[in-house]
């Protein structure tokens, strides 16, 4: 009985059912683990395991679909066979198909009207830079990425098509996973220390995609403040619907640095003025070294010394005998080999009803420059999404993120690394730079510090001894940021959905910078300082969303929806001066200074906006879409209500074509936005406070000091200022060829800043300096192209290439009548907005000139400078572009990632300074006077003498080019900056990669689900004419003010090693 | 319609409305700042401007050009050879107007309204200090349209005469207003107690400004009411706590070390050391030089008179007799010019404790002898710089520019009026001398 119930049920199994096993691979032949298998038109269904294994009961006649992210689904008939082993392709199109929309919606990039690029993780990740954007660099057309130090940490500058602003930053809005987040980057000053920008606090593991919104219409409703273009990142999640799994995937890096340009020092003549040593000046004027006695120096050995903490003795020295040059000395004193390493872990569940994506990230860097330069991030984060019932999702998203970073002092800072350091003479060891100086009655002065200026140590020395910069002073930083957004997905009928988004990002970044006593400068009697800033950026989002396929030939949809966003900064800082107590050990604290030295200052600001909005998109006949959107809001800093509107078009024609080997698709896309940004929050009313004055040299009378007088601000309040307004006019196309192998996107655009914002310089004579106005008028015209080809697809061996090129013409085509507003830089040299010049323009003083253009010239011969400031260059290059390739064969994969930015002036400023001081090598040159020549001071160098300087002709026969002119006019403290400006086109081999993936059937034996490792340098090659620099630094970090080197920490190369696994 | 869908709309209708009205209102209301401030807070300002001007970097511009001091290191070895530009200017012009003239005039307007004759009397010295400097400085300044940025958003010049006369008003008004206040009782931010009176400052700046357009008899009789005493100066204050120490140590020992020094050797220099003969013998002159620099630095030390907490002559009792000496001279001639002239060099005998022989000369030799006194005297005052043009350079001041004839004759126009205001008049050379000069 029991037999034949077994055998009947056999028997009825058999007839229905079958179990179908098989393995699914990828076109490699690779396993494919976690692809979908289901049986059509039923909730049946399975993945493959990890080795691509499945199994599933199915009955004849039904069909399997075979479906994996990435690859081309694919279907099967059940017949006779009990075993199906299928291939899956990979899908020519998948990988770039899909773009984020302005409100985080996905959306097929053959459907979009806009010209929104996203660029994946693989690409992100593949730089192991420790920040988003600065792997982005040279990936896509539209986007200039520029760094702004080598620093550990340190932010960039982000700029879509041109500089649409003038007042406040520049940066793109950053949406988090569907909410703004907080990018403001505090400091970008001509000293003092660079700054990070809050962009690099996320983990880059972390990130599944970054969108670029570089259209207007594109960002529309994101309105006031979606000017700077936007940046839609989504971070990683699990996936849900799919049966339980878990991920783990692990990165460990070691990243070393290098110093990638330096400047070179002369190392022939020492210390000292007009060809005599001289311990006690800046300049390196002195004495020919290799004309020395040779042997020691002779000293006079008595009370009077320094003794080094080393134990070294230095005596008063009476004739300066050593031969000795110093130079590869006192660099290797400061720069060495940076480490970084670099370790994430992360952990994706999957699951029938929710997901959770786990990371922890450690970024431990220690930087090129010796001393205090490190930077130490940890992050961890939790995605969580889960369907509440069938028709809600909730999901939330958590990052944290903890900084802890030490910089070291740079620029235009007598306490700084490079100002320091370069100045230095060739003849000057810097390594014992502290100790304890006996003054002539053996009265020793302890933790004092020694300089080139001051060998002894017996007083602060005017300029830092660089051990003193980067061992001493210190100037950490610590930040905390907590960014929370959950957000709630109702489906309310079939074609409705509620979705409300609420996004939290705070951070507070305390920053902290010390000078010990002995410091140079100002600091010497002690200087301590500690800054909390904290900022809190809120958002509340809510929007419905609809769609109706009305017909096979026409749908529509629209979105209405409604946002509310809160900012709030504030910063608290105090500082002591003068300690009463030089000795202060590791205490960093207030209350060692009288109280009149002791300063707390505090700033608070809030902003708040709120807005409604609407976009409507139509389809028909599958061919023609349109969009229209428009936003209403009331920001907080204006006094009435604004609106933005926006439309676009395309017409997908290649739907009219045939299937062809050689067209595989055309858009062509058109499309018009408008967006803004707010002026700076209080600037309607004329304010007072107290202020005190001070000189232009920093000599300077305190209010508090004196009694705390009050002044009517310089400012002049501006109760009619409105918003900025950018509007845009875009068209484009984007084309596939050849089976899709070739891609191909142009973009036109021409953006026009209306009522753009600035501070306009009133005549003094007025009672006010300036006033916030709207006041300028700025173009942005340019063209972008994106090109992908795909060379090999088949087989095992495989090559793609892209390239992309953006050219922009930026110009401020209105002042109202002011000739230019300072940005950034010096008194004497500066970035500047100027009419009819592009943003940035570079203004100085130049060298007079008569009609026909030569130089006016003195009775010496040499040029005489104008007294009037103008034009001296262009900072922003005439195009922009970028070239990569990736090559792989099975495992292995090779690619190379170029950039390149042509006509871009810089300012060299370093290099001025260097002739000033007699260090550029040019200064050092011995020249044989061929003729009586005149120097710039009129004397005269006799025919036949070997002088040491250059000869120059300024129109007038040649002159003698000696410490006379390099000191004045020929140097960086002339009055002149014309000649330091130069074309610092560049070329560079931004990334060079080498991988290894390993083979599944390898990794399958020890349980692993993927693994690789990668080795790759960045920033590897610099082809540019500039010396000295890399000159996609700058000074001012991402201010506006563009172009500008003095004294800023240089720029690195990294090669990166990198292990991948996963299980 | 389905009730969900009512509702919804009804959420967002609600929305809607509330997010455009109250959410962003009386936000943008400053927290950092006030929106006004009381006249007597404001007079403190005007202080800080005209002691800035008279002791930060156009005092030693003014320095170095009359050879007090070298200039010697990066910038300043080319203003050392009168190497300069438009924005080497923007700085001093637009705190002159900026920090001092607008908030005083404020302060003035403030005071009429409330009706404190002081108040209003102090804050007219303070305009006519800056005018006059600016005048004296820069020739034609904008005065009559200035302040009133509605009405003349781009004001024009004035001559420099009529910028001078009006500073001869200001000073008439703020003297009926001022009775015999003494600095330390009234708005003396900024200035050391002593017994200064406001009174006598402002006809001490009578004398000034009727010297700097050569109406000696007037200059003679204003000088002869001014400052009484030495202890009657008005000294800009110093101490040794951030943000009050003197302005020339701040730019010696914490900013610019070695830029400003008597390495050249300076003419003053040379004069104290005897490398240089004195037009009247003066063995003193050896402490005076111990006073002035420490070897070729200026003197910072506590001793110095560039120490840290070293008070600064704004308007001084010197400086008021040296005037009374030469004006005296000038009008009446011989040895009219001599008592004022003895007084002060039995002082400086005194405050030095050393041999300050008087003069026996009389006519050109007794008056470039009082020149060389102020020369010698007031180092770093703009006084001297206006004298040297004044007076053709009479005391032979050496020209530090290779192969130059003349001293500069005036700043230059500053690249921010060039960069903002309209009615710009132009820029004018170096060398050209201002009208009171030509």
């Amino acid at each position: 009985m029991l037999t034949l119930f077994i055998a009947l049920v056999l028997q009825f199994s058999y007839a229905q059912e079958k179990t179908i096993t098989g393995v699914v691979l990828d076109q490699d032949g690779l396993p494919l683990p976690g692809a979908n298998v289901t049986v059509k038109g039923t909730t049946n269904g399975t993945q493959t395991d990890f080795d691509g294994y499945y199994s599933i009961d199915v009955s004849v006649g039904k069909v399997v679909v075979y479906s994996f992210i990435g690859q081309k689904t694919v279907e099967k008939t059940v017949g006779s066979q009990n075993v199906l082993n299928i291939t899956l392709e990979q899908d020519a199109q998948a990988l770039d198909e899909v773009i984020v929309t302005a409100l985080g919606i996905e959306k097929k990039k053959d459907d979009d009207l806009s010209s929104s690029t996203t660029v994946n993780t693989e690409a992100v990740s593949r730089a192991a830079e420790s920040g988003v954007i600065q792997s982005m660099a040279g990936k896509t057309s539209g986007l200039k990425i520029t760094r702004n130090s080598g620093d550990p940490g340190a932010g960039a500058y982000i700029q879509i098509r041109g500089q649409n602003t003038i007042n406040g930053n520049s940066n793109p809005l950053i949406i988090l996973d569907g909410v703004p987040i907080s990018n403001t980057s505090v400091g970008g000053e001509v000293d003092g220390v660079t700054q990070q920008s809050r962009l690099n606090d996320i983990n880059s593991e972390d990130i599944e995609s970054v969108t670029v919104l570089k259209g207007a219409a594109a960002a529309a409703v994101w309105g006031t403040g979606a000017a700077n273009g936007v940046l839609i990142i989504k971070t990683k999640s699990g996936r849900t619907g799919v049966e339980r799994r878990v991920d783990v995937n692990v990165k460990s890096s070691v990243i070393v640095d290098k110093i990638n340009v330096e400047f070179d020092k002369q190392g022939k003549f020492g210390q000292g003025s007009n060809g005599v040593w001289n311990p006690f000046t800046g300049n390196s004027w002195g004495d020919k070294i290799s004309d020395r006695l040779g042997g020691a120096d002779q000293v006079t050995i008595g009370n009077e010394r320094f003794e080094s903490e080393t134990g070294n003795v230095y005596y008063p020295i009476t004739s300066k005998n050593s031969r000795e040059v110093y130079n590869q000395t006192n660099r290797d004193q400061i720069f060495g080999t940076g480490f970084t390493f670099d370790n994430s872990v992360s952990v994706s569940f999957s699951g029938n009803n929710s997901n959770t994506f786990l990371s922890y990230s450690d970024w431990n860097q220690d930087g090129i420059i010796k001393g205090n330069s490190s930077y130490r991030r940890q992050t961890f984060r939790i995605n969580n999404g889960v369907n509440l019932t069938d028709n809600i999702t909730a999901k939330i998203t958590v990052g944290y993120t903890r900084i802890n970073a030490s910089r070291i002092q740079q620029g235009s800072n007598l306490a700084g690394l490079y100002l320091g350091y370069l100045r230095t003479s060739p003849d000057f060891d810097n390594r014992d730079y502290i100790g304890t100086y006996y003054d002539e009655n053996n009265i020793p002065s302890q933790y004092s510090h020694r300089g080139y200026r001051d060998y002894l140590g017996s007083s602060a020395p005017i300029y830092n001894n660089p051990g003193w910069t980067i061992n001493e002073q210190e100037n950490p930083n610590e930040v905390e940021r907590f960014i929370i957004s959950p957000q709630i997905n109702w489906q309310l009928r079939d074609n409705l959905t509620l979705t409300a988004r609420y996004g939290l990002d705070y951070y507070s970044d305390n920053r902290k910078t010390f000078f010990p006593v002995n410091s140079a400068a100002d600091f010497a009697p002690g200087f301590y300082s500690e800054s909390t800033i904290q900022e809190k950026t809120q958002n509340i989002n809510v929007f419905l969303q609809s769609n109706y396929d009305v017909s096979d030939n026409f749908n529509f949809g629209w979105i209405v929806g409604t946002s509310l966003d809160r900012n709030e900064y504030s910063r608290l800082t105090g500082e002591s001066r003068q300690f009463t107590n030089p000795e202060v050990g590791d205490l960093r604290l207030f209350g060692n200074a009288e109280t009149i030295n002791e300063k707390p200052e505090n700033f608070k600001e809030e902003t708040r906006k709120s807005g409604a909005y609407a976009v409507i998109n139509a389809e028909l006949f599958n061919q023609l879409f349109f969009e229209f959107s428009g936003r209403y809001e009331r920001p907080s800093t204006i006094e009435k209500n604004i609106f933005y509107p926006s439309a676009s078009i395309g017409w997908k024609f290649s739907e009219l074509i045939k299937e062809n080997n050689f067209f595989s698709f055309g858009k062509f896309r058109a499309s018009y936005g408008e967006v803004g940004i707010e002026p700076d929050a209080y600037s309607t009313n004329t304010l007072y406070s107290p202020r005190g004055i001070s000189s232009s040299w920093g000599d300077e009378l305190t209010a508090g000091a004196y009694g705390n007088p009050f002044t009517r601000n310089f400012t002049l309040g501006n109760s009619d200022i409105k918003e900025e307004r950018v509007k845009e006019f875009e068209v484009g196309g984007d084309f596939r060829f050849f089976k899709n192998a070739v891609t191909l996107g142009i973009t036109y655009y021409d953006r026009v800043t209306e009522d753009a914002i600035l501070k306009l310089d009133l005549p003094s004579p007025t009672g006010f300096s300036e006033v916030i106005a709207n006041a300028a008028e700025i173009t942005n015209k340019g063209l972008e192209v994106d090109l992908g080809v795909k060379l090999l697809t088949e087989g095992n061996f495989k090559w793609s290439m892209n390239a992309n090129y953006s050219h922009n013409r930026n110009e401020v085509t209105d002042l109202s009548d002011v000739k230019s507003v300072f940005l950034a830089g010096f008194t004497g040299t500066s970035s500047r907005v100027v009419e009819g010049e592009a943003i940035g323009t570079l203004w100085g003083n130049k060298f007079l000139r008569d009609e026909s253009n030569n130089y006016v010239l003195n009775e010496f011969g040499f040029p005489e400078v104008s007294g009037e400031e103008g034009v001296i260059g262009d900072p922003n290059p005439n195009w922009i572009g970028g070239i990569g390739t990736v090559f792989t064969y099975k495992g292995i994969s090779l690619s190379a990632q170029f950039e390149t930015s042509q006509g871009n002036d810089h300012w060299e400023g370093t290099k001025g300074v260097l002739n000033t001081f007699g260090i550029s090598p040019e200064t050092a040159n011995e020249t044989l006077a061929t003729q009586d020549l005149t120097a710039a001071n009129g004397s005269v160098i006799p025919a036949g003498t070997v002088f040491r300087g250059n000869i120059g002709d300024f129109g007038a026969g040649p002159v003698a080019l000696d410490q006379s002119w390099y000191t004045t006019n020929g140097g960086g403290f002339g009055n002149q900056s014309e000649t330091f400006i130069s074309d610092a086109s560049w070329t560079r081999l931004r990334e060079l990669s080498l991988g290894y993936e390993f083979p599944k059937t390898m990794l399958d034996k020890v349980g692993f689900s993927n693994m690789s490792i990668t080795l790759s340098g960045r920033n590897l090659f610099l082809w540019t004419d500039i010396e000295g620099f890399d000159p996609d630094l700058n000074l001012t970090g991402a201010s506006l003010g563009r172009g500008l080197d003095y004294f800023t920490n240089p720029a690195t190369q990294s090669y990166v090693f990198t292990l991948k696994f996963g299980f | 319609m389905k009730t969900i869908n009512k509702i919804i709309t009804l959420c967002f209708g609600i929305a809607l409305l509330i997010s455009c009205n109250q959410y962003t209102d009386g936000i943008n209301e400053d927290p950092n700042n006030f929106q006004n401030a009381p006249a007597e807070l404001l007079i403190g300002q005007g202080n800080l401007a005209v002691i800035k001007l008279s002791e930060s970097q156009s005092s030693r511009v003014a320095g170095i050009w009359v050879d007090h001091f070298t200039g010697s290191d990066r910038q300043y070895e080319l203003l050392q050879i009168y190497g300069t530009t438009a924005s080497d200017y923007d700085d001093d012009w637009d705190d002159i107007y900026t920090n001092g003239l607008a908030q005083a005039k404020l302060a003035e307007d403030g005071a009429v309204e409330i009706e404190n004759p002081i108040l209003e009397g102090v804050a007219q010295i303070q305009q006519a200090i800056l005018l006059g400097e600016a005048a004296a400085l820069w020739g034609d300044v904008p005065n009559t349209e200035a302040l009133d940025n509605v009405t003349y958003p781009n004001p024009n010049y004035d001559n420099q005469l009529e910028v001078l006369s009006y500073v001869q008003n200001l000073l008439t008004k703020a003297i009926s207003n001022l009775g015999g206040v003494k600095v330390s009782d009234f708005y003396n931010n900024g200035y050391v107690l002593n017994e200064a009176t406001w009174k006598e400052v402002a006809h001490s700046l009578k004398a000034r400004y009727y010297m700097i357009v050569k109406n000696y008899p007037m200059a003679l009789l204003e000088a002869k009411m001014g400052v009484s005493s030495p202890e009657a100066s008005l000294m800009a204050f110093h101490s040794n706590a951030e943000g009050s120490k003197n302005l020339y140590y701040q730019f010696q020992v914490e900013l610019r070390g070695g830029y400003l020094t008597a390495a050249g050797p300076s003419h003053l220099y040379n004069l104290l050391n005897g490398t240089t003969a004195r037009l009247l013998d003066t063995p003193g002159d050896s402490k005076r030089l111990a006073f002035y620099f420490n070897g070729t630095n200026i003197n910072t030390t506590e001793e110095g008179y560039f120490a840290v907490d070293a008070s600064f002559p704004v308007v001084s009792w010197i400086e008021t007799k040296l005037i009374e000496a030469e004006a005296e001279q000038r009008v009446n001639m011989g040895t009219a010019g001599e008592p004022a002239f003895t007084e002060v060099r039995n002082y400086l005998a005194t405050a030095y404790g050393d041999v300050f022989p008087t003069s026996t000369s009389s006519g050109d030799q007794l008056l470039n002898e009082i020149l060389e006194e102020k020369y010698v005297s007031l180092p770093g005052s703009l006084q001297v710089f206006h004298d040297a043009r004044r007076t053709k350079n009479v005391l032979g001041i050496p020209i530090k520019k290779p192969n130059g004839t003349l001293l500069p004759q005036r700043f230059l126009y500053p690249q921010t009026e060039i960069n903002s205001n309209d009615n710009f008049p132009g820029l004018i050379d170096l060398f050209t001398p201002t009208e009171v000069n030509k």
